[in-house]
């Protein structure tokens, strides 16, 4: 077990400095530079360059950005002077999470629900109903079911509102956040829903399941007690990427919502070319995904003692 | 009771009935393709697929506009018996656009497939095969890149090259050999250990033989199976792509494009966003229906 954990963690750090050194060099190489500008003229260029400490060697320059990081510190924005991407991580990131976590409570606790209705009515209108569901769900891109329910529930019902975030903390703002949330966590209920369906089925037929029956146990017990709480292992290995999918579907629903989080920030600091911004976010979001990636890994491991005694 | 000997005759064996081939052999294709034709939700889905396709090659020669010819005075107009799916705010003919963004998109998803179906057979099997170090600095490669977030990664990628179809196609293939590459991988390794392979290697057969002959064709099933989950997957970072501003160049336009165009002005004209909405959303589905009765025409395994 303590193998496992210590080469899943070790692969992680590796992965974590794969990152930032890929995309360091990656960002040095773009074309084109912030600095593009008719009113600047090469002295004032070469100022601003010394400035962000763009005039010194590439490694130097990655020495000097990799100790920073490793005071948690991104540098600063080369767009809005004077504003430390350490600020904007923390205005954007909190409001971002917001978002993600109630897309994945939405999605988990629906999309688990409607596995077990359709595995329990297996090959009935209910198992149908959300099979279908679950293939629209992946078969339409999430700015166009946002945009569509934005222009049905927004503009012409009128029963919630279009765009905007308000803080859901003040009390006004819980409006606000249902068509985000439902959007971003569509595809993910989706994915839940099907895996769950699947992974109820399989268990079906199987000894303990048989065994439970046997003993005399009422059918409920037996769906709830056994089937379902083993049917939900195979779920939690797909937690971690399901945040992933989660995080990028935040680019396009932050965007179409006008929601100031971290997906919105990174499609207006390429807009921008914005660096140290792309740079500093690339790093943020990887970082999370890989950390989640390894949380999940372990809490597997735990729940599931075959893997600790197969590896 | 007694039941006399001379009641029964001694009938032999029949060698030429014994040998007999009572019903027609079948190649594992013939099969599949015979299991595949049963499942009514896969032929429809192959129809769609097949009808999509043709569109996309004729589709912008039916109409007399071209996708980049645009008239300010036309712009915006809703179908009509002239423009068949309407005109975009440069009065540009959707109809022309649309099945012109058929072939990108569909384009970009069929390459992106091959590709890095090819990237991750050649990889993975080689990995699965040889063991040993290759197959440890590939695993661990292999791991690391999991764990990359990879629509940030396509992102950097895209804006390292100019906007283009070739830059989209690089990204994709970039981020999608990986997973390939790890299912053959782990295909490769369950057969090498089976009775057939071993007879092979009995027999004398050589690696490139063995990987050619025998192992190959008994992966490609499910490999194939896999490729087909993945050109929906790269219509769809395609139109991600073009939503944030990195797909293709205009005039040149794809799918994508289109609904993220329809969807700025959506609240107006609904039709310029929902065409090639409608489209993705029906060529992701039939991919998927058909995905999944490929999957249980060839794999026998999986069908209880």
């Amino acid at each position: 077990m303590f193998k496992y954990i210590g080469k899943r963690f070790l692969i992680s750090l590796i992965t974590i400095w794969v990152l930032v050194t890929l995309t360091f060099f990656l960002i040095r190489l773009l074309p084109g530079d912030p600095f593009t500008n008719p009113k600047i003229t090469p002295e004032i260029k070469a100022n601003l360059e010394k400035y962000y400490g763009f005039d010194k060697p590439l490694p130097v320059q990655y020495v000097k950005y990799f100790s920073n990081l490793l005071r948690f510190d991104f540098g600063s924005s080369l767009r809005y002077k004077g504003r430390t991407i350490n600020k904007m991580l923390a205005e954007a990131a909190p409001i971002s999470a917001n978002l993600g976590i109630r897309a994945v409570i939405f999605a988990c606790t629906v999309g688990i629900f409607l596995g077990i209705i359709a595995a329990l009515n297996k090959d009935k209108v209910l198992d149908k109903l959300t099979i279908f569901l679950a293939i629209v769900g992946v078969s339409i891109p999430g700015f166009v079911m946002a945009s569509f329910l934005q222009y049905l529930i927004g503009v012409k019902l009128g029963w919630l509102p279009v765009a905007k975030w308000i803080d859901p903390a003040r009390g006004m703002g819980f409006k606000y956040t249902i068509l985000p949330t439902l959007c971003l966590g569509f595809g993910t209920l989706a994915v839940y829903s099907r895996y769950m369906r699947t992974s109820m089925l399989e268990i079906t037929g199987s000894d303990y399941i048989k065994t439970a029956r046997a003993k005399g146990l009422s059918p409920i017990q037996v769906t709830i007690k056994h089937q379902i709480r083993n049917a939900m292992l195979p779920i939690v290995t797909i937690l971690g990427p399901t945040i992933a999918g989660l995080l990028t579907g935040a680019f396009v629903i932050e965007n179409v919502f006008a929601i100031p989080g971290l997906g919105r920030q990174f499609v207006i600091s390429i807009n921008n070319q914005d660096y140290p911004m792309i740079l500093g976010l690339t790093i943020f979001y990887g970082t999370f995904l890989i950390t989640m990636n390894f949380l999940t890994d372990l809490v597997y491991g735990f729940v599931d003692p075959r893997i600790r005694v197969s590896k | 009771m007694q039941i006399s000997r001379e009641k029964f005759t001694h009938v032999g064996i029949n060698e030429e009935k014994g040998q007999a081939i009572v019903r027609p052999s079948m190649t594992y294709w013939q099969d599949a393709w015979r299991r595949l034709k049963k499942s009514k939700v896969s032929m429809f889905a192959l129809i769609i697929l097949i009808l999509l396709i043709t569109m996309a090659i004729i589709g912008p020669m039916m109409v007399k506009y071209s996708y980049f010819d645009n008239n300010l005075m036309f712009n915006d107009r809703a179908p009509s018996a002239e423009h068949w799916f309407g005109t975009d705010t440069l009065g540009r003919d959707l109809w022309a656009r649309v099945w012109v963004g058929a072939r990108v998109s569909l384009f970009i998803g069929i390459v992106v497939t091959l590709i890095e179906g090819a990237i991750g057979i050649l990889l993975g099997g080689a990995s699965g095969y040889f063991g040993g170090k290759l197959d440890m600095v590939l695993m661990r490669t292999v791991d690391i890149l999991m764990g990359l977030p990879f629509l940030v990664i396509v992102v950097l990628i895209m804006m390292l090259m100019k906007p283009g179809i070739v830059p989209i196609i690089v990204a994709l293939v970039v981020v999608g050999w990986i997973s390939i590459a790890r299912l053959v991988r782990g295909q490769v390794l369950a057969l090498k250990e089976q009775e057939f392979v071993l007879a092979a290697k009995t027999l004398g057969a050589s690696s490139a033989r063995l990987i050619i002959k025998h192992l190959i064709p008994n992966c490609l099933g499910v490999i194939i199976v896999n490729l087909t989950f993945s050109i929906p997957s790269a219509i769809f970072a395609e139109a991600f792509l073009s939503y944030i501003g990195l797909g293709v160049n205009p005039p040149m336009t794809s799918w994508g494009q289109l609904a993220a165009a329809g969807a700025q002005v959506f609240q107006t004209r609904p039709y310029q966003m929902f065409i090639p909405a409608i489209l993705i959303s029906m060529t992701m589905l039939s991919l998927q229906l058909f995905g999944d009765g490929l999957r249980d025409a060839l794999d026998p395994k999986l069908r209880k």
